[in-house]
């Protein structure tokens, strides 16, 4: 057994408090041991939590490896001896403690779940111990110290048996089969750094979309294939006719992104971290566009990249954590070792188990909520608010207050027949016949005809004959002047008319008279 | 719907209003071959000294907007009851 030393880390956090930055808490901390005993060491590895707020604290944590490994009965056991000195804003302590099953060789170890041990930590050494039922040992063990602020918890130390592979830097290759419902199928691949456990795994809703898993196979440190419920179905030469330059049977991927006016979103862009606001303004939505590669594809493809545009990232199988499954159809790897609800790396967890799409019962191309069985639902619905929200309500509103051609056609015809039926209508269309006769060019230039009958003598004259000069000039200018004062008398009688109605009294030659 | 059920609402309204007229015919005067229609028939042999077709839809527009304003000056009347006179329709 190497020497038992003692480390002597500090985690300088926030002195300062609320406010500071992540980065002086990217320690947490990995110590490998030698073969007999552990030895702690430091490891620039950062690893983030959902509770990690980090509001201030400060301290130093030294813990003494002890005699390591050994056994005590039918248990396996390691200990250590740690206390905290110089500690700021720390109130309590905790234990975290996975065992492990390093022999397996068909399925993936199991890491159990994970224990948490409330201890203490003071500036007196105290023993702190991790204990697993055999054959399995002790894989990994975290000290957290508290803070006082709500439940934010600070890292602190944690070890792992170097007789297990490190799993925090192994490289693992994971491949999925996708399925969609017709038939076609397809192998993705994708070879990444196991982060603490979680395993990077390709999504298929986000790389061939309209498929989901049907399988998934691991090769690394372990190998085995995790069998999902859905049973395995015969694999057929995938469909990539429809993508050509998307080989999904030569393993390129094509990457699926987000485009706002034709721009390519990136991590960190303000309008693309919010892309999703977009989609419910129909002026704003047309400024969206999916792309799979160089693949123009509906912007439903894209829902997976909800948060993909973060700053701090996000992957596309990152399971919904905004409560709203609309816009977002990835699935949440499980399998982190502060996972307590199963043991298992959730990768049995069907993208399918929660609907995001679908067809209405008894939805119609055209919903007519006045026809009986026919719906403001439509045909399909989707997660969607549009498609359940906007919709339906446009649907209803428009069946309840806009009212269809042939109703207004019959109420036409039904008030027009009355109306002409009466004596009102007989004598209406009396007064129109008389100055439907009057014609700019009825009465040609000659005039009205006079007739003067006298001592047997009749004679027929038109005394406004403007056919000619020099009374057809008079009577153009008659006619322009007449016009100027038809329109000006007339535009000032309906103004006035209008005013009555409401109550204003215009009388144009007072104001006149007021302002001089 | 509703706003059909409001419209069928008036018509039947406007219909039962103008059957409840009394019917009244229209004298022979009035007629294009009587006394007014012959002064009507002058005043267009005299459209070349003075605008007739104009000044006659100029009228026929003043009519109609009084007859509008008569209108929302009953509607006004009808809901000052209902608020009480506090909107008035004088």
């Amino acid at each position: 057994m190497a020497g038992a030393g003692e480390v002597a880390g500090g985690f300088a956090l926030c002195a300062t408090g609320a406010g500071c930055l992540l980065t002086a808490a990217r320690l947490a901390l990995f110590a490998y041991a030698t073969k007999d005993a552990w030895l702690p060491a430091i490891e620039g590895l950062w690893r983030h939590t959902h509770n990690g707020d980090h509001n201030g604290g400060a301290g130093t944590v030294s813990c003494d490896p002890g005699v390591g490994v050994y056994t005590s009965g039918s248990q396996s056991v390691v200990s250590f001896m740690c206390s905290l000195s110089n500690a700021t804003g720390f109130t309590s302590s905790t234990e975290d403690s996975w065992c492990i099953n390093p022999n397996s060789s068909t399925s993936l170890p199991y890491e159990s779940a994970a224990g948490s041990h409330a201890g203490s930590l003071s500036s007196t050494p105290n023993q702190h111990f991790l204990s697993c039922a055999l054959p399995d040992v002790p894989y990994a063990f975290r000290i957290q110290a508290l803070n006082d602020q709500t439940s934010a918890a600070e890292y602190a130390y944690m070890w792992k048996n170097p007789a297990i592979p490190d799993r925090a830097s192994d490289t693992y290759t994971v491949t999925v089969t996708c399925r969609k419902t017709d038939g076609t199928s397809a192998d993705i691949s994708q070879t990444s750094v196991a982060n603490g456990g979680a395993l990077h795994m390709p999504s298929c809703a986000a790389v061939y979309p309209g498929s989901h898993m049907t399988s998934m196979k691991i090769t690394g440190s372990w190998s085995g294939t995790i069998p999902l419920n859905a049973p395995l179905e015969t694999i057929t030469p995938p469909n990539d006719q429809q993508y050509p330059n998307c080989g999904l049977t030569q393993g390129t991927v094509c990457k699926l992104q987000v485009r706002i006016d034709g721009v390519p979103c990136v991590v960190g862009a303000a309008q693309c971290e919010t892309w999703t606001e977009k989609l419910a303004d129909p002026v704003e939505r047309t400024r969206l566009s999916c792309y799979w590669g160089n693949y123009s594809v509906p912007i439903q493809w894209c829902y997976v990249l909800e948060r993909a545009y973060y700053p701090a990232g996000a992957y596309a199988y990152d399971g919904n954590i905004d409560g709203n499954p609309a816009t977002s159809v990835g699935t949440a790897p499980d399998g982190t070792p502060t996972s307590t609800t199963s043991p298992q790396p959730s990768a049995s967890v069907p993208p399918s188990s929660l609907p995001t799409t679908g067809t209405n019962p008894g939805g119609v191309g055209s919903p007519d909520p006045g026809v009986s069985g026919n719906g403001c639902t439509g045909l399909s619905w989707s997660w969607n608010p549009i498609d359940w929200v906007l919709i339906p309500v446009k649907c209803a509103l428009e069946w309840a207050f806009v009212p269809d051609e042939s109703t207004l056609g019959a109420l036409e015809t039904q008030v027009s027949n009355a109306f002409n039926s009466t004596g009102v209508g007989a004598w209406f269309s009396a007064i129109t016949g008389l100055f439907g006769g009057l014609g700019g060019s009825g009465g040609g230039c000659s005039g009205p005809e006079v007739t003067f009958s006298m001592v047997g003598i009749n004679k027929t004259m038109h005394p406004f004959d403007a056919c000619s000069a020099p009374m057809s000039t008079v009577a153009s200018i008659s006619y322009a002047f007449s016009t100027v004062l038809v329109i000006v008398f007339g535009a000032l009688a309906g103004v006035k008319a209008l005013g009555s109605a409401f109550g204003f009294q215009v009388h144009l030659g007072d104001r006149l008279k007021a302002d001089t | 719907m509703i706003t059909g059920l409001i419209l069928r609402m008036l018509a039947d309204v406007a219909s039962a209003l103008l059957n409840a007229l009394p019917h009244i015919g229209v004298p022979s005067w009035l007629s294009d071959n009587g006394a007014i229609g012959q002064v009507f028939q002058a005043a267009g042999s005299m459209g070349v000294w003075f605008p007739v077709a104009l000044a006659s839809t100029v009228l026929l527009a003043v009519v109609g907007i009084w007859l509008a304003g008569f209108g929302v000056k009953v509607a006004r009347m009808v809901i000052s009851v209902f608020t009480g006179g506090g909107g008035g329709a004088g």
